[in-house]
């Protein structure tokens, strides 16, 4: 339990990431075994973001050093930068991680009948699985570069659901309403990241 | 080489980003507004690049390594990732423009709308 705390903050995000690529898999045995692993997914991530959150309430922010022979560890032993993807998840990126932990389960239960109606609900999955991968990414991350590529998950993945249903002329148009103005403002962040960036550049040298 | 006001990358950012948000302003063309959309995308990259860049710098590989000063190779991850990513958002675009077409048969943004509001 206490190594299931520790690595929590990295598997809420690995989880779903995984779930989306073993979907299509799984669909290929049947549809029954598909649904039943999204939502055991769903819920596990659901269960990881409890105990993560009652340990943050008692001990405070949950750093997670990705790569590292500790996860606490977030300098390098040899080096003098800390040149480490770090997660930081702290009350506030808790309070949000078991918002959208909590709607993606209960969005998921929902799709399990109305996809029942449409076609293609293995893509379905795999677009909603990685929308929740990159909403609890954006939330989690410590840096801004994760930051903009856990962007860019959020909003490829969200602007694809928006079109799914491809047969209506709204769902498209909206669609591409939606990427364009997340292409646009994700670039932007872009730019300011860079900007950002740029006195650690000249003080590094 | 830092306080140079003449650092001629970055007036091609300031050119690239311009032309850009006046494409995407301006055109009613969708696939024109996809075009400025890479547009804008080129100038953000050689931004960061440029950011990147120092004189005389070597590769930041640990092994075998020459003496002197090493780059930083965060823009440039930072830049890969971004091309990898850009290329996503412009085939989910471009594939959405054909769903609109055979919808509409038309893409002009304005002729092509069916939302009103």
């Amino acid at each position: 339990m206490d190594t299931l705390v520790a690595h929590s903050a990295v598997l809420i995000i690995a989880i779903p990431l995984l779930a989306a690529f073993l979907t299509p898999l799984i669909s290929r045995a049947s549809e029954k075994a598909r649904d039943i692993f999204v939502i055991t997914s769903l819920a596990f991530v659901e269960f990881l973001v409890i105990i993560l959150a009652k340990d943050i309430y008692l001990n405070g922010i949950h750093i997670y050093t990705l790569g590292a022979s500790s996860p606490t560890l977030t300098i390098p032993e040899h080096y003098m930068v800390p040149v480490r993807i770090i997660l930081e998840v702290d009350a506030m990126s808790i309070f949000m991680g078991i918002i959208s932990a909590t709607v993606s389960l209960a969005a998921a239960i929902y799709s399990l009948s109305f996809m029942k109606r449409e076609t293609g609900g293995d893509r379905f999955y795999i677009l909603l699985l990685l929308l929740v991968a990159g909403m609890l990414g954006l939330e989690f991350t410590g840096d801004m570069f994760n930051m903009f590529v856990f962007l860019e998950i959020l909003s490829i993945s969200g602007a694809a659901l928006a079109a799914f249903r491809t047969r209506f002329a709204d769902a498209v148009e909206g669609g591409f309403k939606y990427i364009v103005i997340s292409a646009v403002g994700a670039l932007v962040i872009l730019f300011a990241v860079g900007i950002f960036y740029a006195p650690n550049i000249i003080c590094s040298t | 080489m830092t306080g140079s006001i003449f650092n001629i990358p970055f007036l091609a950012v300031a050119a690239l980003i311009g032309i850009a948000l006046y494409i995407i302003i301006s055109q009613r063309n969708l696939i024109k507004l996809v075009m400025g959309i890479t547009i804008l995308e080129s100038g953000v990259n050689l931004f960061l690049i440029t950011l990147g860049y120092r004189a005389a710098g070597i590769t930041p590989i640990y092994t075998h390594a020459p003496e002197g000063v090493m780059v930083l190779p965060v823009p440039q991850a930072l830049t890969l990732t971004s091309i990898v990513i850009g290329v996503a958002t412009t085939a989910l675009m471009l594939s959405m423009l054909v769903l609109t077409y055979r919808h509409t048969g038309d893409i002009d943004s304005e002729k092509s709308r069916r939302m009103k509001g």
